[in-house]
C-alpha cells in the first residue's frame, strides 16, 4: 500500500498534537475552572450550602441569587454610567496613543528620546503610589483660583485617557511606537512626495496601517476599564459604576451580612458584569483576524 | 528588508517640529498632571498634612519617615527584599511561559480560535474585579486549601527529585514556584501571549519557506528566525510583566503599606515608602532595559 508524502507527514506530527492538545486543555482548565466553579455556585439553592453532601453541582437549585445580584446592582443607572465611560475612555485612548505613538516615532524633534522615556516612566509609576495625590488633586483643582470637586464626575478618567495617563495606557502608545516604527519609511515619503502634509499623511496612509493594533488598543481599555476598580473606587463614589456596586452588595441574616451568601452573590454579579465584555471579545477577536489580513500583516 | 530606516531621512527631519503636534497630549499630561501628581507625593512624605474643605495644607517636616521606614520599621524590609526577590523568580517564568504558549497557539490546529479566546481571557478579566471580589467564603477556602495540599504534596515531591539531581538551588527555586504558582502564572500572562502572538503574526511566512527551502528544520528556525523577529515583542512583553507585577494591590507589601496609611494613620510614612518603592523599582527596570537593549536590535539593524 502506497502512503502519500502528506500522510507520512500527518503521523510524524501526531505525537506533537497529542502533546499541544494535552497542554493547551490542561492550561483552558485551569483558567476556566474558577468561572465554571463560580456559575455553579450561584445556581445552588441556599438549602444547598447547608448539606454536606452537596459537591460543586446544586441539588435542589435556585436562581436566587442571581434575582439578588440583578436587584442590588442599581441597575440600569451603573450599567449606563459603565458603558459611557468605557466607550468613551476606549476611543480618547485610541485617539491619543496613536498620535502619540505616531509622533514618537517618526519625526526627529528634540526631546524625542526624553519623551519616550516619560512615557516609560509612566508606565512604570505604580497605580498605587500616585493614587492618593491623584485623587486629592482631582478633588481640589485648582482652576484659576477657583477650587473645583471633579470626583464623581467622568471628568478625572477623561482628562487621563486624553492625555495618556489612564489605566495601563503606556503600554498602549509603546505597541503603537513600535507599529509605526515597523512600518516601512516608503509609503510615507510616497505620500509627502504627492504633497500631503504630516497630518494628512497621517490619517490617509498610516491610520489605515494601524487598524489592527487601534483595534486591540479599544477592545483593552474598553474591558479594562469596564472591570476597573482601582481608579473607580478613586473616584466615583456616589456615582454607582458597576464594578464598584458589587462591593456594595449583601445578603443579611438578622442584621449581620452573611460571608457565605454575601460570597455568592457577589460571584453572580461579577459573572454578569462580565459576560458583554466576553461578547465583545468574541468580536473583537474576529474583527482582530479580519483587520490583520486587510492590512497585509499577515502576509 | 531594511524596515526602519530610524527617520533617517531628509523629508522626515524637516518636518520634525510637526512630532510635538502629535505629542501633545503626552506634554499636556505630563506637565498639568503626572508632574504635579509626583510633586504632591513627595510632598506628602516629607511633610504632615490636614484635609479642610477646600484644601489640603502640608506643613514640611523633613526626610525623618524616609529613615523611619528604613530603621524603625521592622516589617517593610524584609517585605521589600521578598518582593524583589519574587520578581527574580516570576519575571522569567512568565516570560518564557507566555513564549511558549504564544508558539503554541500560533500553529495551525482544530479549534485554535477557541483556545486563544481562552487564553485571552485572563487578559481582559485578571484585572480589577475578579481580584477584588477573590470572595473568602467557608467553602471557596475550603476547596482552596484541599488543592493547596494536594499541589505541595506534588511539588515537595518533585523538589526532593530536582535535588537529588543536584541542581543549584535557584533553578530548583524557579521550577518550584513555577508549578505552585501555576494558576497566578497562567493569570498572569494573558497580556504577554496576547503581545507576543500579534508579533508572531507579524513574522512573514515566506520567511520560514525560505529557510525550509535551505534546509532549516523546525528548531533551527525558531532560534534563527522566530527568535531575533520577537526582540521588540519580548522586550515589551518583559517590561509589562514587570509594570503588572509591580502595580499589585494584593501583595504583602502593598497591604502593609496601606494599613499603614489609611488605618494606622501614619500616611507620611506610608508614602515615603511607595516612594522608596518606586526608585527601587525604576532602578530594576532601568538595568533591565539596558541588559535587553544590549540584546535586542530592531528589524534592519544589523544583530
Amino acid at each position: 500500500m502506497e502512503i502519500s508524502k502528506k500522510t507520512k507527514m500527518r503521523i510524524k506530527k501526531w505525537p506533537l498534537s497529542i502533546l499541544r492538545f494535552v497542554i493547551i486543555f490542561g492550561l483552558a482548565f485551569i483558567i476556566l475552572e474558577p468561572f465554571v466553579y463560580k456559575i455553579l455556585m450561584a445556581f445552588m439553592h441556599p438549602d444547598d450550602l447547608l448539606d454536606s453532601t452537596v459537591w460543586i453541582v446544586p441539588r435542589i437549585g435556585s436562581t436566587y441569587y442571581w434575582q439578588q445580584a440583578l436587584e442590588q446592582m442599581k441597575l440600569p443607572q451603573s450599567a449606563l454610567n459603565t458603558f459611557l465611560l468605557s466607550l468613551i475612555v476606549g476611543v480618547l485612548q485610541v485617539f491619543s496613543c496613536t498620535m502619540v505613538g505616531y509622533g514618537l516615532a517618526r519625526f526627529n524633534f528634540k526631546g524625542n528620546k526624553l519623551a519616550f522615556f516619560v512615557v516609560i516612566l509612566i508606565m512604570l509609576v505604580p497605580v498605587q503610589v500616585i493614587s492618593i495625590a491623584r485623587y486629592l488633586d482631582f478633588n481640589y483643582l485648582n482652576i484659576f483660583g477657583k477650587v473645583v470637586s471633579l470626583t464623581d464626575t467622568f471628568w478625572p478618567v477623561i482628562i487621563l485617557s486624553t492625555t495618556g495617563l489612564g489605566i495601563k495606557q503606556g503600554l498602549y502608545i509603546y505597541m503603537m511606537r513600535e507599529l509605526f516604527r515597523s512600518l516601512p519609511v516608503s509609503i510615507e515619503e510616497a505620500a509627502y512626495i504627492d504633497g500631503a502634509g504630516p497630518i494628512k499623511t497621517f490619517t490617509s496612509v498610516m491610520l489605515p496601517n494601524a487598524r489592527t493594533t487601534m483595534a486591540t488598543v479599544f477592545v483593552f481599555s474598553f474591558c479594562w476599564q469596564w472591570t476597573d476598580t482601582t481608579y473607580s473606587s478613586l473616584y466615583f463614589n456616589e456615582m454607582p459604576v458597576l464594578a464598584n456596586v458589587v462591593e456594595t452588595m449583601y445578603i443579611r441574616v438578622g442584621l449581620n451580612p452573611d460571608p457565605l451568601a454575601t460570597g455568592i452573590l457577589r460571584n453572580a454579579a461579577a459573572i454578569l458584569i462580565m459576560l458583554p465584555l466576553i461578547v465583545l471579545f468574541v468580536f473583537g477577536q474576529k474583527l482582530l483576524v479580519k483587520s490583520m489580513a486587510l492590512s497585509g500583516l499577515a502576509n | 528588508m531594511a524596515l526602519v530606516k530610524k527617520g533617517k531621512s531628509n523629508l522626515l527631519r524637516k518636518r520634525g517640529y510637526y512630532g510635538y503636534f502629535f505629542i501633545l497630549p503626552l506634554i499636556i499630561g505630563v506637565l498639568f498632571v503626572f508632574i504635579p501628581n509626583l510633586y504632591h507625593t513627595f510632598q506628602y512624605s516629607v511633610s504632615s498634612l490636614e484635609l479642610g474643605k477646600t484644601g489640603y495644607d502640608a506643613t514640611f517636616e523633613g526626610f525623618s519617615q524616609y529613615k523611619a521606614a528604613f530603621t524603625k520599621d521592622a516589617n517593610f524590609v524584609p517585605y521589600l527584599v521578598n518582593e524583589l526577590k519574587s520578581f527574580l523568580t516570576d519575571v522569567p517564568v512568565i516570560t518564557i511561559f507566555s513564549m511558549f504558549i504564544a508558539v503554541l497557539l500560533n500553529g495551525r490546529f482544530r479549534g485554535r480560535t477557541i483556545a486563544r479566546l481562552i487564553f485571552f481571557i485572563p487578559v481582559i478579566l485578571s484585572t480589577g474585579i475578579i481580584s477584588s471580589i477573590e470572595a473568602n467564603t467557608d467553602l471557596l477556602a475550603n476547596v482552596e486549601s484541599n488543592m493547596a495540599s494536594s499541589e505541595t504534596s506534588l511539588v515537595s515531591g518533585l523538589s526532593n527529585m530536582l535535588l537529588q539531581m543536584n541542581l543549584p538551588d535557584f533553578i530548583i527555586d524557579i521550577i518550584d514556584s513555577a508549578i505552585s504558582g501555576i494558576y497566578s502564572v497562567v493569570q498572569r500572562s494573558g497580556m504577554q501571549i496576547f503581545i507576543l502572538l500579534t508579533g508572531l503574526q507579524e513574522i512573514p511566512p515566506s520567511l520560514y519557506e525560505a529557510a525550509e527551502v535551505e534546509g532549516c528544520n523546525g528548531w533551527e528556525s525558531f532560534w534563527k528566525i522566530t527568535f531575533p523577529m520577537m526582540g521588540p515583542h519580548i522586550r515589551i512583553s518583559i517590561v509589562y510583566t514587570i509594570v503588572d507585577l509591580t502595580s499589585r494591590t494584593d501583595t504583602v507589601l502593598a497591604e502593609y503599606i496601606n494599613l499603614l496609611a489609611f488605618r494606622s494613620n501614619m500616611f507620611s510614612l506610608g508614602t515615603a515608602m511607595y516612594v522608596i518603592y518606586l526608585l527601587i523599582v525604576l532602578i530594576m527596570v532601568g538595568i533591565v532595559l539596558y541588559v535587553l537593549n544590549r540584546f535586542i536590535k530592531y528589524n534592519g539593524e544589523v544583530g
